[in-house]
């Protein structure tokens, strides 16, 4: 699915936290959104991706305005995820059940992702009982297992240690196989450099630059990104 | 009918009539109550401050009101249901309804609108995400749901318009207390207000233990 | 705004269904089985006469009387609203108003008793000494003495015979002695007795209470004290009630079974009938 991003921003109580003038994501590859905090990266992922609206402005899905139609061929991984006060089981199929996949399917999915982690033990384990790095795994698998076109990570290695973050760039990776996207975002660079095609990089509500990712992050043209990335 | 025969049918009585009260209310309240807590519109401050108003309408004022609705001469006289257990339910309803409704906004607050979203994240409509609050949001709800049953059981005045306290028929424990009171036999008045509190702490002990299952 | 397509669980959904239908029966069981409203004084309830009629006319014709007890004011109400089946009272002059009014078809006198009036064991106003046999001379000492008197102030048919003694006694009684309770009788005695008052009571009523109280008779016998209750059949063309039950109990408690059961009312426990029936053969 290609998203196209056309002269919208976004108010929170009358000031302007997010300005866009246009916006290409193209389908098939690693999108990363990156900035500073406060940047309006967060607020980029939730509008485009459905979680917010837009005060003003258009988004076109598949060249037409109707989310509705779409709306099912995109899943949001939110910055803090809350769990459902159930098994991890439960928590990773949920997503499979809100879209009344059959039992077996499900079982097949579940099967195949939970084995990128090494979760067994936790399977049964009530989510309140996980420790952050444990509850960042199942909330990854549980919106990876839809294998959806289009899917926003915000943030999802934040509280992972270096081993399960390079598995969970695997599984990244395969969320944009053939035309399948992501939009990932992440403050991490050389996560950025691992994973990401394009990477746009953004500024006080603001692109500031953006491009594939190796120009961006060795050669930056703007400014800012130069002084941000000198200091690396 | 001895003493032990009309304490039983007045406790009974009131079980029923309170029980059945708040389960109506509370599911129409909290029906209701989710989706508004969820959104952000223009009225949702009015609606919120009309609901808190009417929590603490005074329970003789609405015995007046569904009386005049429910009297042969009202608008929902053709009934006939004025003195009967079903008119001390309609009346216990509208009661419980606007505190279900109010404590219920508060409950669900921000922990709603941030389980809505991870819901919407993964897919699920509308009625999925109801569902999915309502579980999350348990042990909440169910302090809600005792809390309304606590204004049902203890209520008096409603009750006594509408029902009539009429011996056998709609005598529940609270009007009892009211009428052996005065009529000065304390000890039975000091016996059901015994059960009653009895009653008041074995349901909210229900409540709680059903609450406290749920948390695997 | 609202999404009315979210109804909850399943589950929640039939446990609320179930409630109303269990609702809606007892409802309608209850619209199975004979019965009727009776709206009557609080005097004819409290000293039991009806906890011992109303079993044995069930008996006899199978017709549940549910008992509203309420003063003859609020009763005569209830039975203009058309919310009673059956009227009890004991308030003549507006008994009559009441059936030249339209509401009632024809009054019925059925048993009659007679008041008297209670105080405190110690007598402070000395009723018992100075006024034994004279309604009106008790109240002028009441008046002029302040002693506490609780009146029922609810326009019942005791509260109308105490409100026409005080006219007869030219006396319009104001002040903090006289304290207007808006109470039935038994409460009203109660409260007489806890306050150590005087009030105004029918004989029946404070005799099935005597034990409970602290007050003494002190003036009976008079003129004027004579207490009659009466039927009022309600005219059913106002209002859509229950005629042939109403009919059956005026029927039955006008009976010689239902007259000769009225007059035993009380007999082996206070050794004197409570209500002495007088029905028009």
């Amino acid at each position: 699915m290609n998203i196209r991003v056309i002269n919208s921003s976004k108010e929170y109580n009358g000031k302007e936290v997010l300005h866009i003038d246009e916006l290409n994501f193209k389908e098939g590859f690693v999108i990363a959104l990156m900035g500073l905090n406060g940047s309006g990266k967060t607020t980029l992922l939730q509008c485009v991706s459905g979680l917010e609206a837009f005060t003003k402005g258009t988004v076109l899905y598949d060249n037409s305005s109707s989310f509705e139609t779409v709306k099912k061929d995109i899943s949001v991984m939110l910055q803090r995820p809350y769990l459902f006060n159930s098994s991890v089981i439960e928590n990773i199929i949920i997503g499979l059940k809100f879209r009344k996949f059959s039992e077996e399917k499900i079982q097949e999915r579940l099967k195949h992702y939970v084995s990128y982690f090494d979760i067994n033990d936790l399977l049964n384990k009530n989510t309140r009982e996980l420790s952050g790095g444990e509850q960042a795994k199942v909330s990854l698998l549980r919106t990876a297992i839809l294998e959806t076109q289009m899917t926003f990570l915000d943030e999802p290695t934040a509280s992972m240690d270096i081993e399960s973050t390079l598995t969970a760039e695997k599984i990244i990776k395969t969320m944009a196989e053939g035309k399948r996207s992501v939009i990932l975002v992440t403050h991490d660079l050389l996560q950025a450099k691992r994973v990401a095609d394009y990477v746009i990089f953004l500024d006080k509500g603001r692109i500031i630059e953006q491009g594939e990712t190796q120009k961006v992050l060795n050669f930056p043209e703007h400014k800012l990104l130069r002084q941000i990335l000198r200091s690396d | 009918m001895s003493f032990y025969g009309e304490v039983s049918g007045v406790v009974f009585l009131s079980l029923f009539i309170s029980i059945t009260s708040t389960i109506i209310a509370s599911m129409a309240g909290m029906v209701l109550a989710i989706p508004i807590a969820l959104k952000d519109f223009k009225l949702k401050k009015y609606i919120i401050r009309l609901a808190e108003t009417f929590m603490s309408i005074p329970p003789v004022l609405m015995g007046l009101v569904v009386y005049l609705m429910l009297s042969r001469k009202g608008p929902l006289g053709e009934l006939g249901i004025l003195f009967t257990p079903t008119a001390m339910i309609i009346a216990q309803s509208l009661l419980v309804f606007p505190i279900v409704f109010g404590l219920t906004v508060s409950a669900i607050g921000t922990r709603g609108r941030k389980i809505k979203k991870n819901c919407v994240a993964l897919g699920a409509g509308s009625r999925d995400t109801l569902i999915l609050i309502i579980k999350e949001c348990r042990v909440q709800l169910l302090s809600v749901a005792a809390a309304g049953f606590g204004r049902a059981i203890s209520e008096v005045g409603a009750v006594m318009m509408v029902g009539g306290n009429i011996r056998g028929e709609t005598r529940v424990m609270t009007t009892y207390i009211a009428l052996e009171t005065g009529q000065g036999n304390f000890n039975k008045a000091i016996t059901i207000g015994v059960i009653l509190l009895l009653v008041a702490f074995m349901v909210n002990f229900i409540l709680h233990g059903l609450s406290k299952i749920d948390e695997k | 705004m609202l999404n009315l397509r979210s109804k909850g669980r399943f589950k929640e959904l039939l446990l609320i269904s179930l409630c109303i239908a269990m609702v809606f029966t007892i409802t309608a069981c209850s619209k199975k089985e004979r019965s009727m409203v009776l709206a009557t004084t609080t005097s004819t309830q409290d000293s039991g006469l009806l906890d011992y009629l109303l079993p044995l006319f069930e008996k006899d014709t199978g017709i549940k009387v549910k008992v509203l007890a309420k003063g003859t004011g609020e009763a005569l109400e209830v039975a203009k609203r058309g919310d009673a089946d059956g009227l009890l009272v004991h308030a003549k002059a507006q008994e009559l108003q009441f059936v030249k009014d339209g509401y009632g078809t024809e009054r019925l006198e059925v048993m009659y008793n007679d008041f008297i009036v209670v105080g405190p064991k110690d007598d402070p106003a000395k009723l018992k000494e100075k006024a034994p046999e004279d309604a009106i001379a008790a109240f002028k000492l009441l008046s002029s003495s302040k002693a506490n008197f609780i009146s029922r102030g609810d326009k019942s048919g005791t509260n109308t015979k105490e409100l026409a003694i005080w006219k007869s006694s030219g006396i319009a009684p104001t002040g903090k002695w006289y304290i207007s309770a808006g109470k039935g009788m038994g409460a009203v005695l109660t409260m007489a007795s806890e306050k150590k008052a005087y009030t105004l009571t029918d004989r029946a009523t404070y005799l099935s209470m005597k034990d409970k109280l602290d007050l003494d008779i002190v003036t009976e016998k008079g003129n004027g004290f004579l207490n009659q209750y009466a039927f009022i059949r309600l005219d059913d063309s106002k209002n859509k009630i229950k005629t042939k039950e109403a009919n059956e109990f005026i029927e039955w408690m006008i009976s010689a079974k239902g007259q000769k059961l009225i007059g035993e009312f009380g007999k082996d426990k206070y050794g004197m009938s409570l209500f002495i029936p007088n029905a028009k053969k």
